[in-house]
């Protein structure tokens, strides 16, 4: 059953996969040649020094990304089968609702983590040629509340969704706005250093959000 | 079960969102904007007098008694400060108390150094330019190439992204043979060319002893200063400047304030109280006779004037109301149990810190639960069913009334 599943998961998604890992190679090619302009054009020094003091994020393109891939995976998986009504029949499948809704969100969970295991990787290669292991760091606790925030907004992109009635999608819209907001507000590096737990700790339990629409949707409320 | 918990997880995450925005909303809606008020010494009235701005009225401004003068009289009253506009107007005094007056010379005995509490809370990577203290040249240059402190004073070139052996083999030593013990505490410099001459860096070794290193004709320079390890260091402000009285600022964890000067780092600690670091901007003006010392947050503006050898001539204090004790602010922590805060006026990093109102805000979880039973009204079952809401309520006050109903509770099985 479980197998089934992922498959039809993975049919949903695979194309946004593969376009999500072309986009990120193809932008960390870019953040490559961008370093290197930089360099040539006003010295290595320079540069490490905005980096330094000026607080520039060479890494910035990166910022959204997240936050997009985990909004269109939770959208390719979820909006098709709530439209029709197709969900119903998922529902009749002989395995309760909450372990269908549980493995769905695994899946795109799953290929949200890769991408961003690609994405870490491809920025600590990157990073590591022109610089040293302090602006490495601070790269990656800057990009930490932009992962948090891709996470988050693929749950509650979820919730929203497979949520039936359109007043609670349009609450949850708005609270989904406001909170992940809160991740995106960095002027410069490390700003969440001291914080980020605490942003992560609610974050931790949104996979079991997903319950209450898909209870609302059995039930039949609109 | 795993329903029930579904919902107010959606619950929690409304409660956090609103206790972020909701009193944001409060302040942004009843606030008046006012700005601390700068205060200053008049050499000619010797007395104090100060300018407030507000959104409202645009600045205003005040002799020590609070009366309002004009803003002719308050230029007149500081000619350190205005004296292009006693010029136009033909009122330049030619001689005030000691100091005769010339504009060359004005300019060489006044400095002024301000330093807001959000400098203390500041993320900054670790990695400092060594500027060259005897440049060829007029300016000062960036070098080509940054240091960092670990169990030596390693120099990266950043062109290669190597360590440079020589350089930190040099400074290495030149600091050991000086008693440095590695690793270092804290460092603290001032690397930027747009200033005069350069002072290099203040570092504090791992046995709490202040030590001075600079770079001069590319070789390294070390002093180790006399400042005392007793002193608990929070952080050197240095600022380099042509009247070369003192290095910079030393800011203690214990609020207290010492300048660096330039007499074999001999420390002088400044005459201010009830300071407190984290919570206010300082500020000091330096003119040819007085020093003036401003200390401010939104409860009280203190300012303390001394004599060119810190002597203490006069204090001035102006207390305003802090925004929780109006009534705005009362009204606020009534109808708020508490808030969460993620930006403050003091730090650079975002915050996720709780505030809570304590008694005040058991009023307003009281009336959220009248009005939550008030507005439900449902059997003694459904009570029992969701018996979690009123929990919550008890809890978080307003946000937790805001959050279950507006997420009913679903027909649960």
């Amino acid at each position: 059953m479980y197998k089934s599943i992922i498959y039809k998961e993975w049919i949903k998604i695979r194309w946004a996969v593969v376009v999500s890992f072309v986009a990120l190679i193809i932008t960390l090619l870019y953040v490559q040649l961008e370093i290197r302009h930089y360099i040539e054009l006003m010295t290595a020094f320079t540069n490490w020094l905005y980096i330094i003091q000026r607080k520039m994020l060479y890494y910035e393109i990166f910022k959204y990304l997240p936050l997009i891939i985990g909004t269109v995976i939770s959208m390719l998986q979820f909006v098709p089968e709530m439209s029709k009504n197709r969900m119903r029949l998922s529902y009749h499948l002989p395995i309760s609702e909450k372990k269908l809704l549980l493995s769905m969100a695994s899946v795109g969970f799953f290929f949200l983590l890769i991408t961003y295991v690609i994405l870490v990787t491809g920025l600590i290669l990157t990073s590591y040629i022109y610089y040293p292991t302090e602006i490495v760091l601070s790269l990656l606790i800057t990009i930490l509340p932009w992962l948090l925030g891709g996470i988050a907004i693929y749950f509650l992109t979820s919730t929203i969704i497979l949520e039936p009635s359109w007043t609670y999608r349009i609450v949850l819209i708005i609270i989904a706005i406001a909170f992940t907001r809160l991740l995106f507000m960095e002027s410069g590096y490390n700003e969440y250093q001291y914080s980020i737990w605490k942003y992560a700790i609610p974050v931790v339990f949104f996979p079991l959000m997903i319950f209450f629409p898909g209870h609302r949707f059995r039930k039949g409320i609109n | 079960m795993l329903n029930k918990l579904s919902r107010y997880i959606i619950i929690l995450l409304i409660v956090i969102v609103t206790a972020i925005y909701l009193p944001n909303f409060y302040w942004m809606v009843f606030q008046k904007n006012v700005r601390s008020p700068g205060i200053y010494y008049s050499p000619t009235e010797n007395d104090f007098l100060y300018k407030q701005w507000n959104r409202l009225t645009g600045s205003k401004y005040y002799n020590s008694d609070g009366e309002t003068i004009s803003d002719r009289e308050f230029r007149i009253a500081l000619p350190f400060y205005y004296y292009s506009d006693l010029e136009k107007w033909g009122i330049l005094p030619t001689k005030i108390k000691t100091f005769e007056f010339d504009k060359k010379k004005l300019r060489a005995k006044s400095q002024m150094v301000k330093i807001n509490q959000k400098d203390f809370h500041d993320p900054l990577i670790q990695l400092w330019p060594l500027i060259e203290s005897k440049p060829k040249h007029a300016k000062l240059s960036m070098p080509n190439e940054f240091f960092r402190i670990t169990d030596e004073v390693e120099f990266i070139n950043p062109k290669t992204n190597t360590i440079i052996k020589e350089m930190t083999k040099d400074f290495t030593i030149a600091m050991v043979e000086k008693g440095f013990k590695f690793p270092h505490k804290y460092i603290f410099g001032n690397p930027t060319t747009r200033k005069a001459f350069d002072e290099g860096y203040f570092i504090v070794d791992n046995d709490n002893k202040t030590f001075h290193l600079k770079k001069v004709n590319g070789k390294p320079l070390c002093i180790k200063t006399p400042i005392s390890k007793k002193l608990d260091i929070k952080r050197i402000f240095v600022g380099e400047n042509n009247r070369k009285e003192f290095y910079g600022l030393l800011f203690t964890k214990t609020h207290d304030v010492y300048l660096i000067t330039y007499d074999n780092y001999k420390l002088i600690k400044l005459p201010i109280k009830d300071y407190n670091s984290d919570e206010m901007k300082f500020v000091m003006l330096v003119d040819p006779l007085y020093r003036t010392i401003n200390v401010t947050n939104n409860e009280k503006a203190i300012s303390v004037v001394t004599d060119i050898n810190y002597n203490v001539i006069d204090r001035f204090e102006i207390i305003s109301t802090p925004k929780e004790n109006t009534v705005i602010g009362k009204v606020e922590q009534a109808i708020f149990p508490f808030k969460i805060e993620t930006y403050t006026r003091n730090s650079k990093y975002v915050n996720f810190d709780l505030e809570t109102n304590y008694l005040l805000g058991i009023i307003g979880i009281i009336l959220s639960l009248i009005s939550f039973f008030a507005i439900t009204r449902k059997t003694k079952t459904y009570y029992k069913e969701n018996w979690f809401d009123i929990v919550i309520i008890a809890l978080t006050g307003v946000y937790g009334l805001i959050a279950v109903l507006v997420i009913k509770p679903g027909y649960w099985d």
